[in-house]
């Protein structure tokens, strides 16, 4: 019989507590005495990684959120089946091959360019030719886009495109016509190099045409975000859209303005004048302007859902809101986010303020803050608000997805904070390895440390995200219902011509963009004598 | 939507418009400041573009190598001249004076580099191929850090140079016995 | 789908009376977030590009 069960007990556990820890310790001891850490502190795999990280972050994932969202939109929105099954299939395969063709060079070191590309370094023209597929394969979902909407167009007469479709469509047009800056900058800069047809590059007409795709490229990884504020949030939570016709003005100016604003990333190049940098520069300032106006509608369309829970004051209809919804909970974070990282993208594009900061980690910062935060938590939401529909079995567990959506706001917060504060000391980007013992960088250790415990946060939060989906594929069979989306105050019955069709603003940017790159493009394109050897990087001959 | 809209859609759409009013003002004002801050606190990048062959840096022109660093023109004004390659800038020691405009004229020798200097708003990119020009004053001696930053390659991490803003007095004796000064070997 | 669903949702004449006031909540918060946003490039501008703009 034993009568001192607790003294025993706290023996045991004391024990076994040091025990766990020296054992931990013992084995970080066999690694570091190992040729197995020499890796740990190589630049070429850093630069490895952010070549992969940044190619798969920027051109898979919102591209495929992009085409996959949008394929939910034609047949929910358009209440019809997909025309175009088939030619689906073959571009998401495409996308799929050209993910493996470009991933295979760049995980074997053969193509170190990062996601910007470089010229006149060149690498493995298969890096190259892999993002080209992956763009093509997109493309085929911009044509069956247009076509769908077309046929339903046809069918019915008159009457007002849905406003997901509407914004979808504009998404995908604005896209199909951003890719071709930087189609143009490899089909006939890049991979006749990679490709040893040419030895020569002009790096600076390169630059443009890239910048081309830069900047509007982010609005196409924001289409499906901005989709998700004006035609989910307001019927998940209960309320009503504010204005149609402002979603459709808003994404009409998107469509216009994303584009021939690219230039503003070339602030500090010295292969466009004054003047168009500051064209850009204001054009830039346009396009803050749809976000403005959706910053309002949006919390107008959640103070609806505030006001009729019984929601009273200024504000104290927030108090009200449904806060156990995690889409309501990925609005707020989202919005929060967008808020700081629209100031930081408002300093960027305001020319002379770019100079104190371009190419620095603050740069790094606003956009993991932006794309990484108020963009990507919208992409869990429309994930989690899909699945059901997707999978035929229910999502139980709001709690985990409420936990999600917390770690990572939490986590891009911690991460981006630190990272902006680092960039206005002057931490340059994209190094390898940073000297903490110089007295010049020793200021900046401790937020870089703070950062990376914010991305630790973000695994945590990856790890819950998979939970919640893969689970929702095993959990009870549910029959989901129809797939709805908000409902406007005021639903049209029909639409001006303008914003229900994309003539106009189609027109309207590609006016600009001859207007915004012609003349810098042409410029460039009459220069003699500015094509610079290639550079080759990754062992290639 | 122009059919009978009840009192509160008509409401709604007044309030839209307000708002809308007000963001574009918000708007043009931003576009108003950063045209005043680019116009009165400039470091103004170059307005016009100037072309150079890298190929040829080192073996005629302006960026030959017994031309580079710090020279101290006619008008006063200090003319500082770098090239960046992998992985260095040379000269890697850049000293300039204070209070006197300084103009740096830099180039590329191969890949995209780029610099900035600490604690202050220099920030430009250098392409091979062209010339980047940008036009600055100092105002207290200092050293400080010249990263390269933008990525040019697995060395990219060590292209770091420095610069010594030193008193302008003590520039112009330094300026009296060589053609073009840099403080590379302190 | 995930709907927190109020039975008024989708009925205009509750919602005519709300539509009246306004959007007054919707004014003050997206005007507050704004007023921070602008108030920030602000700061910039004054406590990091003015300090190290050229004399």
């Amino acid at each position: 019989m034993l009568h001192n069960k607790k003294l025993i007990l706290a023996h045991f556990w004391l024990a076994f507590g040091g025990f766990g820890f020296a054992l931990l310790l013992g084995e970080w001891q066999m690694y570091i005495r190992s040729p197995l850490h020499a890796w740990l502190g190589n630049p070429e795999l850093y630069y490895r990684s952010v070549t992969a990280h940044g190619t798969t972050m920027a051109y898979v994932l919102p591209t495929l959120v992009a085409m996959g969202f949008g394929y939910a939109i034609t047949e929910a929105a358009l209440k019809r089946p997909l025309i175009g099954r088939k030619w689906a299939w073959a571009g998401l395969g495409l996308v799929l091959a050209g993910t493996i063709v470009a991933i295979i060079p760049v995980s074997l070191g053969l193509a170190s360019v990062l996601y910007t590309f470089y010229p006149p370094m060149v690498g493995n023209p298969f890096y190259y030719i892999g993002v080209v597929m992956v763009v093509v394969g997109s493309w085929i979902w911009v044509a069956l886009t247009v076509i769908n909407l077309h046929a339903w167009k046809r069918d019915n007469p008159g009457a007002p495109v849905p406003l997901a479709m509407y914004a979808n469509t504009a998404g995908a047009l604005l896209w199909a016509w951003t890719a071709v800056g930087a189609a143009i900058e490899l089909l006939f800069q890049i991979i006749p190099a990679a490709l040893g047809l040419t030895t020569t590059i002009d790096a600076g007409l390169a630059r443009v045409f890239f910048s081309w795709t830069l900047h509007a490229i982010v609005y196409f990884w924001l289409f499906p975000a901005y989709i998700a504020y004006y035609t989910i949030v307001p019927r998940a939570i209960g309320g009503r859209l504010f204005s149609d016709p402002m979603a459709r003005i808003s994404f009409s100016l998107f469509l216009v303005v994303a584009m021939p604003i690219g230039v503003h990333h070339l602030f500090a190049d010295p292969q466009v004048g004054a003047g168009f940098k500051f064209l850009h520069s204001a054009f830039t300032a346009l396009v803050s302007l749809p976000t403005l106006l959706t910053v309002f509608t949006i919390c107008a369309s959640v103070e609806i859902a505030g006001r009729l829970r019984g929601g009273k004051g200024a504000l104290g209809w927030l108090k009200v809101l449904p806060w156990d919804n995690p889409l309501m909970l990925a609005v707020a974070f989202s919005f929060v986010m967008l808020g700081f990282g629209g100031a930081g993208g408002l300093i960027n594009m305001s020319y002379q303020l770019d100079s104190s900061i371009h190419n620095t980690q603050w740069v790094t910062g606003h956009f993991h803050l932006i794309f990484g935060g108020a963009i990507v938590i919208m992409y869990f939401a429309i994930a989690y608000d899909l699945w059901p529909h997707l999978t035929g079995r229910a999502l139980t567990s709001f709690r985990l997805m409420r936990a999600q959506l917390w770690t990572w706001f939490v986590g891009m917060i911690v991460l981006t904070f630190p990272w902006h504060y680092v960039g206005i000391l002057g931490m340059p980007r994209r190094m390898a390895f940073y000297d903490y013992t110089d007295p010049a960088m020793a200021g900046e250790a401790a937020s870089v440390m703070m950062s990376v415990l914010g991305g630790a946060i973000l695994v945590v939060s990856e790890i819950l995200f998979f939970t919640v989906l893969i689970r929702g594929h095993r959990a009870p069979r549910v029959e989901a219902g129809e797939y709805r989306f908000s409902v406007a105050t005021h639903e049209p019955h029909s639409v001006p011509a303008a914003l229900n069709g994309f003539g106009l603003w189609v027109s309207l940017m590609l006016g600009l963009t001859i207007i915004n790159y012609g003349f810098p493009i042409a410029h460039l394109m009459a220069l003699r004598d500015t094509s610079v050897p290639v550079v080759r990087v990754g062992g290639a001959k | 939507m122009s059919e009978t809209a009840s009192p509160g859609i008509e409401k709604s759409e007044q309030v839209e418009r307000r708002w809308a009013t007000i963001s574009i003002v918000i708007v043009s004002a931003l576009v108003v400041m950063a045209a005043f801050a680019g116009i009165h606190q400039a470091t103004m990048p170059q307005t016009r573009i100037e072309t150079v062959d890298p190929r040829t840096l080192h073996i005629a022109g302006e960026f030959i190598e017994s031309n580079l660093g710090s020279a101290l023109e006619a008008d006063g004004s200090v003319t500082v001249r770098a090239v960046g390659q992998q992985y260095s800038f040379t000269p890697q020691c850049i000293v300039v004076p204070t209070d006197t405009p300084v103009t740096f004229r830099a180039t590329s020798a191969d890949v995209v580099h780029g610099f900035l200097i600490e604690h202050s708003n220099i920030n430009t990119m250098l392409v091979p191929g062209y010339v980047s020009s940008i036009t600055t004053r100092f105002a207290t001696p200092a050293e400080v850090y010249m990263p390269c930053h933008e990525f040019c390659g697995v060395g990219h991490e060590g292209m770091w140079a420095r610069i010594k803003i030193i008193d302008k007095a003590a520039f112009q004796k330094l300026a009296a016995d060589r053609r073009r000064l840099d403080c590379v070997a302190q | 789908m995930i709907n927190s669903e109020h039975e008024a949702q989708l009925n205009d004449a509750a919602l005519e009376p709300i539509l009246r006031t306004g959007a007054r909540g919707a004014v003050v918060l997206a005007g507050i977030a704004t007023a921070i946003v602008i108030g920030l490039w602000f700061a910039f501008y004054l406590f990091v590009f003015v300090p190290r703009a050229a004399p």
